[in-house]
């Protein structure tokens, strides 16, 4: 199946340069439709006042981290299947299997960002 | 001083340590401890063996001339100066790389820029440079996670030296207290609504305690 380069895509990151890098890398792979946010909170609330076809984001933010963003993407009716990929630095086993629990789509370690683009792509 | 009163204040000593946190205990009170068995010798049981007298003696002038030692090594300064201004450097530090990654990032997309300009071959040769560049700028992130450890780290030393200062009895335990609130107090505005999930954060892992990617991609299909 295709994949529609112009689907809103969310990414969210405490780290600005992060987020920079994860939108250049995705406007690389043709997707220019990205909106961002700096934590969780941010997070939410945009994906509650638009539609978006993938949530990116990190897992160490504050106030609301990436693994309670999930959980309440998870827990919304409208969202439970949005794909949600987890791109953090915490590559501990426990955290890998406490966000595949709360429903994660994917999980990738930084830097892993060929992972990142293998993904997109597909 | 009578008999009875050698004995109140021995006992009045060592109440004061049993009440209080045992292994808190500072040199101060076991300095006390020690001062009233002596002093209780000297007036109350002169005939005590004399040897058992000269090794008090020789514990509570230890304890003291250790206290004196650790002392002129200033750990007040420790705390008060040398950790902060570290904690300022490593903050710097972050600023500093974070500043020469957008840098690197916009030299890179420009060079994307003139890429799209070129097309064909070359410009897939340049995107793949630029992807690169990319990935290695994600390193500003990782090392700003890797010094936000040093910094608590640094904070942690600065509560052992603290309570170093306390069992010195350097600082009035009211003062020490207070300033060990003042310190959570802004811990806790920065963490603002920490949570349970909090504790699984440790941020980047040292190469050897960490999983690579491709063991995180076989654990996620092996989790179904």
């Amino acid at each position: 199946m295709a994949v529609d380069k112009n689907m809103p895509i969310l990414i969210v990151d405490d780290y600005k340069t992060m987020l920079r890098i994860i939108r250049n890398l995705l406007k690389q792979l043709g997707f220019d439709n990205v909106e961002e946010a700096t934590d969780g909170t941010a997070a939410l609330q945009k994906l509650r006042e638009s539609e978006f076809k993938l949530v990116i984001s990190d897992w160490n933010m504050e106030p609301m981290t990436g693994i309670e963003l999930l959980r309440e993407v998870r827990a919304d009716e409208n969202m439970k299947k949005l794909p949600f990929i987890m791109v953090t630095a915490e590559s501990k086993t426990e955290n890998v299997v406490i966000a595949k629990e709360a429903g994660v789509s994917n999980y990738i370690v930084k830097p892993a960002i060929p992972s990142l683009c293998r993904l997109a792509r597909e | 001083m009578s008999s009875n009163n050698a004995e109140k204040d021995l006992d009045t000593e060592i109440t004061g340590i049993q009440t209080g946190d045992i292994q808190r205990a500072g040199a101060k009170e076991i300095l006390g401890v020690v001062n009233s068995i002596i002093e209780g010798m000297n007036r109350d049981i002169p005939s005590i063996d004399v040897s058992v007298r000269e090794d008090l003696e020789s514990l509570a002038s230890f304890i003291q001339s250790t206290k004196r030692e650790i002392l002129d090594l200033r750990p007040d300064e420790i705390s008060d100066e040398h950790l902060p201004a570290a904690s300022v450097e490593l903050d710097a530090i972050v600023h500093a790389t974070e500043q020469a990654t957008n840098s690197i990032m916009e030299a890179a997309e420009q060079i994307e820029e003139v890429g799209d300009a070129v097309g064909g071959e070359m410009a897939e040769k340049i995107v793949a440079a630029t992807t690169q560049i990319y990935e290695a700028c994600s390193f500003q992130d990782i090392t700003g996670q890797r010094i936000s450890k040093v910094v608590g780290a640094l904070r942690e030393i600065e509560e052992k030296i603290d309570d170093l200062l306390g069992a010195f009895g350097e600082t009035d335990p009211s003062s020490r207290e207070a300033r060990r609130e003042e310190r959570e107090k802004e811990r806790a505005e920065k963490r603002q609504d920490a949570v349970a999930d909090g504790e699984l954060l440790e941020g980047p892992q040292l190469p050897e305690n960490a999983i690579s990617q491709d063991d995180i991609d076989s654990l996620f299909e092996n989790l179904g």
